[in-house]
């Protein structure tokens, strides 16, 4: 190298220009790109490349929260005797209404909704059966709503 | 000529080794979700390019954004205990450049939603940067020490076990090795060559490690104890190197702080003292630990003795004190990122310790072609490379299955002992006999590496290392 000023003369130029760039550019893109909307969408969206269950007892989420009482409980019940149980947390609940916690339940596991009201599946609350009365309800902490593939069907462990 | 031709296809050979077996099975092993990290850094990228502004897994104390949501992608919390993740946004936790090479390779491939960046995306370019770092490894070692102890380099770190499997995960640790690599070939050549532009690619390089994390500064206190070594004392030209490496390193590394203000300086600040602040969970023992267990993440332990035996030869080579230039250079690296370790330390996270890595095995591979090229410890070569052969035998059988074989082990390795002694009291030349003997060894360690990475599927991960 001939100068090392020289080079730095360059390097100086070079770095101020990229750093104004990503500094004015950046907020720019953000102003321009960035709404509430986008990241609900962004991080809550639907994934084209996941598969969709129709077999409600396969999948469940493993563990338990460690949030005091501030959990609920969905379980599923098949009539070939298997079940998926998962407890969760409420906090990741926006929507914390009956309809609303089952609605993101299936988005979490991956199918799709209205598969309980086409095929008739009988869900309750506390054992309190779900229906268009209370589906708007609030959930209590510590609840456990319970899915049966067919009413009459039990609990199995 | 052709001998270059030769050496060069070997090299090429070996980086393809190394992308295969990186390559197999990398989205199921390690098991997706293991360490959320990796979702995270892809979808700071990702959001970074769709939103405008990263959002990722954090749960530090300064956010002023927080949701917290079940994401259950690769349906990891279907076989792992699982909490809601806290998302964070604007993510600070670390600077985005992984991220944005991860999120940004899953972006090209249509991703759009956090669920579509599955691991059989986002891992793809970290494999790439893991086998780039095997080529570093061999061309450092190549230049310095020759063809030979680049050729043993790159077969271990091609094909050591744990450091594959490391290298298919998603941490910024993974994308610092090359830099830390490159930073090294580049020192090594300018303290032999004195040519400015040796500098500027350290400089470079130094500046780009820290986009990746902050403990990318490994890199200038690399660099800064290298420049000391040369002169042995700080002085005038000592400054003069210093202030240039810096002028071409800190703006770079200060891209950071710049892209920090887009997003509110405070914000910034407050994370970066959060950051500060980790529990820290390595303890007093880490260094024993280091020593003794290598892990994937916090609690997935895979001990390697390729690393073991690494850290073996290099306090024994603190003790000695190398007397090359590069042999100092991998010293000094290995000691920098030590102090790192120590101090930006927090939970026991496996991949706080892949940096290590890349020069534990140049140190043992250093050592053991020396016991070939020269003689040089050969009772200790032959130990190290037994010790070795068998710690991955017992990978692959049981105890029970390896009865059989008792009998010749017996005699065969306490007869290699006995021999070697004799060879170097009586110092005998059996050089020939030595050198077969030993690539035979070898031969059998990079084989039982390959079919222990070639047993790991998603069964024997549950059964055996989870």
């Amino acid at each position: 190298m001939k100068s090392r000023r020289e080079f730095l003369k360059i390097w100086g130029v070079i770095c101020l220009a990229i750093m104004l760039m990503i500094y004015f550019g950046l907020k720019k893109y953000s102003q321009k790109n960035f709404s509430k909307e986008k990241v609900a969408e962004i991080i809550a969206g639907k994934s084209k490349f996941r598969d969709t269950t129709t077999n409600l007892c396969t999948y469940q989420i493993l563990g338990e929260p460690k949030v005091g009482k501030n959990y609920i409980k969905v379980n599923f019940w098949c009539n070939d005797n298997s079940k998926a149980r998962s407890t969760l947390a409420l906090v990741a609940f926006e929507d914390k209404s009956l309809k609303g916690i089952l609605k993101e339940y299936a988005r979490i596991i991956g199918f799709d909704e209205k598969i309980l009201k086409e095929k008739n599946w009988y869900c309750t609350v506390n054992d309190k059966e779900i229906n268009q009365k209370n589906e708007n309800d609030q959930i209590e902490q510590a609840a456990t709503i319970d899915c049966f593939e067919r009413k009459g069907l039990r609990k199995h462990d | 000529m052709i001998k270059k031709i030769f050496k060069l296809i070997i090299f090429v050979v070996i980086l393809i080794l190394a992308l295969w077996v990186r390559k197999r099975n990398y989205a199921e092993i390690p098991i997706p979700g293991q360490s959320v990290d990796e979702y995270s850094y892809s979808w700071v990228g990702m959001s970074l390019i769709e939103t405008g502004v990263p959002i990722g897994i954090s749960g530090l104390k300064g956010y002023p954004n927080e949701i917290n949501k079940y994401i259950n992608i690769n349906r990891f919390m279907q076989f792992l205990p699982s909490d809601p993740l806290a998302i964070n946004y604007p993510w600070m936790d670390h600077p985005p450049l992984l991220g944005l090479i991860t999120g940004g390779y899953a972006y090209l491939q249509g991703a759009r939603v956090f669920e579509d960046s599955v691991t059989v995306f986002i891992r793809k370019p970290i494999i790439l940067i893991s086998t780039i770092s095997v080529g570093l490894a061999m061309v450092f070692c190549w230049l310095n020490f020759g063809f030979l102890t680049g050729l043993m380099t790159g077969l271990i770190y091609a094909t050591a076990p744990l450091v594959v499997l490391s290298g298919r995960m998603i941490q910024a640790e993974n994308a610092i090795i090359p830099c830390f690599l490159a930073v090294m070939i580049a020192m090594g050549q300018y303290l032999k060559k004195k040519n400015d532009w040796w500098l500027v690619a350290a400089g470079i390089m130094a500046g780009i490690a820290t986009l990746f994390k902050l403990t990318g500064v490994v890199c200038y206190v690399l660099v800064f104890l290298a420049i000391l070594m040369k002169y042995k004392k700080i002085n005038k030209d000592f400054w003069k190197d210093i202030g240039f490496f810096a002028a071409v390193a800190v703006p770079i590394s200060f891209l950071f702080v710049v892209y920090g203000a887009v997003y509110g300086l405070d914000t910034f600040k407050n994370i970066l003292f959060s950051n500060y602040n980790r529990f820290y969970g390595i303890g007093p023992n880490l260094l024993l630990e280091l020593v003794r267990n290598q892990r994937l993440t916090q609690h997935k332990f895979l001990p390697e003795v390729w690393i073991i035996t690494g850290w073996l030869v290099f306090l024994g080579g603190l003790i000695k004190k190398p007397k090359e230039t590069a042999g100092k250079i991998l010293g000094l690296g290995m000691l920098s990122y030590l102090m790192i370790y120590i101090f930006f330390g927090s939970q026991p996270y496996g991949w706080y310790t892949f940096p290590f890595w890349p020069l534990l095995i140049m140190i043992l591979a250093r050592f053991l072609v020396l016991g070939w090229e020269k003689g040089k410890n050969l009772t200790a070569v032959f130990l190290m490379s037994v010790a070795i052969l068998g710690a991955n035998i017992a990978r692959l059988m049981g105890i029970f299955e390896f009865q059989p074989y008792a009998t010749g082990w017996r005699f065969g390795v306490s007869g290699i002992l006995l021999g070697t002694i004799l060879i170097s009291i009586l110092k005998i030349k059996v050089k020939f006999w030595q050198r077969l003997l030993l690539a035979i060894i070898w031969v059998a360690l990079i084989y039982t590496n390959i079919k222990y990475l070639n047993m790991i599927n998603i069964q024997f991960w549950w059964e055996n290392i989870s």
